[in-house]
């Protein structure tokens, strides 16, 4: 008995060995294999130690995720908007139900409410330029000129949880988040709404400006950017004056 | 200005809190463990300090959350802090036990964490990122931790957003930082371990532990859901923890079970209840397969279910009755909440029905019996619905085959499988272990699960089958290394006799 446990100890340990040289030449070839296995798949990103927010690099040559990096800039700063904040029955109208995936569609008028639910801090300025005017002084023709494109930011429309104001009113009936879920994003009524930034002052700056053009393109800058820079364009305009 | 140098400056200081989050994290599930210790050795409880103190963070803010207390650092630690307190007042009242040193545990257990803390959330990992993950899992869990409440207007993200892990992402904006990266990073490190301790258990070889550890953290099945910012990871981690903690607890050797068994039990039962919105359903799978091990009712009923379902009265209470949520397209219907209800409810029946009726002279047919029942299941969903049946598990099987994340672990499992078969032939010896059970179990659930969803399941990297499926390749490895080697009673007899 005694002779043939150890007989048994001896096997399972040389079993051991072997599956445990089995298994490391199965990870080498894992390794190996990852980087195919995972090409046109699965998209990896690898950040550095520098970089500790969620907004990439390659998110920028992407034109990816432009609201990650706008929630990234304004969480610890203040924004300002020339903005009216609707009640959100304003912005709901009915549609084609051939073309729904739900039988009402909501319009968000721009991505104002992002910025009062992501920024640190907010504030509604009625000196800055509304939309009308953004596009009378054909900013977003200028735009490579003074900003970055950062992509498309139809996406920053799903806020639609932010743009009631009535937040403990009676909802009768409206389920705005997954009409804008499926509506803007999924619907593509609308071409693509692009955001710019002047990436040169945000890192320094306690205040930024937001302000979009009737296409609903979002411009973002520091206060002062705004004042030595933009304000010129907007002056000999009526509506601004 | 170069945009890495901008996120570079803005995210000043977000390194430094993440790294003491993680700290703190563990501190806490190891405190909590250490006062309540009784089942657990240092090592084993060490392992798993991290994971319990992710839990019960969540667990504290989701009671904080359902019962509509302001959700707040302040109120978490408050929270926290009187939970351990009583945990401390329990540690005096059973008076001083020798052998354990509290200080010479924590001369190990902190350095380790220190170091695994500042690798992890260095960004020397890659993650893998997607739509869901900047939406679901980073700017809804800002607004929650903004808003400190679960409110109306969130609509279809209290039902699509398994609100544990939406909780867990909260961390950052809660803390101070911008990312969960490293806290994702250093859970999948700790899982390893605690795979790798569990199967050298199982196996008697540190030798095999430590290889198989070595091949699942290479393998390409096992990254795509351990990369991913999604809440796959960690029901992933939390399924298997769970099954580990309760595989060592429902043993057959009698022994102190521990206020630190039953702590664990409760904390990933309750975490994996809702990280996803089906959760609880797996939790009741493992209750289900426990039931023939060496629990008492009280200790299931208890332990894992009754937390559950707790968790899930307090949930659908307060978004459907409280808020009055309706979401006009979502996965979580009212009427597939009360079914999901209704069916931990028939769990918590049948464990108490199996434990009564076949305990403990079937204890192999308790093991068998949930097997059956959800591949009887299965069979009514086919008849129900062949073509839609036929078509998820055409695209399941197609997305192995095609390797949409699978890489060639489809080929291998085939391989690990044939070779069982042709052991248990060898043998003549079908044997039926727990881990078969919840396996066995765990597929036939999903398939179940993906029914449910009434959308055909989609070939491709991203279907929620899919992704679903692939959680179960760190219990599809332990499964077949404990099948084809760990030692036992029989086998061993049989071959010292020969």
């Amino acid at each position: 008995m005694g002779k043939n446990s150890s007989d048994l100890e001896k096997r399972k340990k040389r079993n051991s060995w072997i599956i445990a040289g089995l298994f490391i030449l199965l990870a080498a070839g894992n390794v190996a294999s990852l980087p195919g296995e995972l090409a046109g798949k699965f998209r990896l990103y690898r950040y550095g130690f520098h970089n500790q927010t969620l907004y990439h690099p390659d998110f920028l040559e992407e034109g990816r995720y432009p609201d990650v990096f706008f929630r990234e800039v304004s969480r610890n700063k203040k924004v300002c908007v020339n903005a009216d904040f609707r009640p959100y029955w304003t912005y709901v109208k009915d549609i084609e139900p051939a073309l729904a995936l739900v039988n009402k569609e909501y319009y968000m008028d721009n991505s104002k409410y992002f910025f009062r639910e992501f920024a640190g801090e907010f504030e509604t300025d009625p000196s800055l330029p509304r939309p009308a005017v953004v596009k009378e002084a054909g900013i977003k023709e200028r735009a490579g000129e003074y900003f970055t494109e950062l992509g498309s930011v139809n996406d920053m429309l799903r806020y639609v949880f932010a743009a009631n104001d009535d937040r403990d009113a009676d909802w009768s009936g409206y389920y705005k988040t997954s009409y804008f879920m499926y509506m803007w994003y999924y619907h593509y009524l609308k071409s693509g709404i692009m955001g710019y930034a002047r990436l040169e002052d945000l890192s320094g700056a306690g205040e930024l400006v937001a302000f979009w053009d009737r296409q609903e393109n979002l411009f973002l800058m520091s206060r002062d950017y705004y004042r030595e820079h933009m304000e010129e364009f907007f002056k000999d305009i009526h509506e601004y004056q | 200005m170069n945009i890495n140098d901008l996120m570079g400056t803005l995210s000043a200081g977000y390194y430094a809190r993440q790294v003491l989050a993680i700290i703190i994290l563990s501190l806490a599930g190891w405190l909590l463990l250490w006062l309540l210790r009784g089942g657990y050795s240092a090592f084993f409880r060490g392992l798993l300090a991290f994971p319990a103190g992710l839990s019960y963070f969540a667990v504290l803010s989701f009671i904080l959350l359902g019962t509509g207390i302001r959700f707040s650092p302040v109120s978490v630690s408050v929270l926290a802090g009187a939970g351990i307190a009583i945990a401390f007042l329990l540690f005096i009242r059973r008076g001083k036990e020798s052998g354990e040193s509290c200080l010479k545990q924590l001369a190990f257990f902190l350095p380790a964490v220190v170091l695994g803390a500042l690798v992890c959330c260095s960004g020397i990992l890659s993650v893998g990122i997607d739509n869901d993950s900047v939406f679901f899992y980073s700017s809804y869990p800002q607004i929650l931790a903004k808003e400190g409440a679960w409110r109306p207007q969130f609509d279809m993200y209290l039902t699509n957003v398994g609100p544990v892990a939406a909780i867990i992402n909260t961390l950052p904006f809660l803390f101070g930082f911008s990312q969960t990266f490293g806290i994702q990073h250093f859970l999948n490190l700790n899982f390893l371990l605690v795979f790798g301790f569990c199967l050298k258990e199982k196996t008697e070889s540190r030798l095999l532990g430590l290889s198989a550890v070595l091949y699942l953290a290479t393998l390409p099945a096992f990254l795509v859901t351990a990369k991913w910012v999604m809440a796959g990871d960690y029901f992933m981690i939390f399924f298997f923890l769970l099954f580990a903690a309760g595989e060592e607890a429902g043993g057959k050797e009698r022994k102190p079970f521990g206020a630190d068994r039953g702590l664990s039990l409760v904390l990933f039962s309750c975490v994996l209840s809702l990280v996803r919105q089906e959760g609880s359903l797996f939790v009741m799978l493992l209750a289900v397969c426990f039931s023939a091990l060496y629990f008492t009712s009280r200790q299931l009923m208890g332990l894992m279910v009754l937390p559950s379902l707790l968790m899930l009265f307090l949930y659908y209470a307060r978004i459907y009755l409280i808020l009055g949520i309706r979401p006009e397209k979502t996965f979580l219907t009212p009427a597939k909440a009360s079914m999901i209800l209704a069916m931990c409810i028939a769990s918590g029946i049948y464990v108490l029905a199996v434990q009564k009726i076949l305990l403990p002279k079937r204890r192999r047919l308790a093991l068998l019996l949930p097997v059956l029942l959800l591949f009887m299941g299965n069979i009514l969903m086919l008849f129900l619905n062949p073509h839609l049946y036929l078509a998820n598990l055409h695209a399941l099987v197609l997305n192995i085959w095609q390797r949409n994340g699978w890489g060639y672990f489809g080929i291998m499992a085939f391989l690990a499988l044939c070779l069982v078969l042709f052991r248990m032939i060898q043998s003549r010896s079908i044997g039926f272990l727990l881990s078969d059970a919840v396996l066995l179990s765990f597929l036939l659930a999903v398939l179940a699960a993906c029914f449910a969803r009434e959308d055909a399941l989609q070939l491709g990297i991203g279907d929620s089958g899919n992704r679903l499926m692939l959680t179960a390749v760190p219990m599809v490895v332990y499964a077949m290394l404990v099948r084809l080697f760990a030692p036992t009673d029989a086998q061993d007899r049989k071959e010292v006799r020969s």
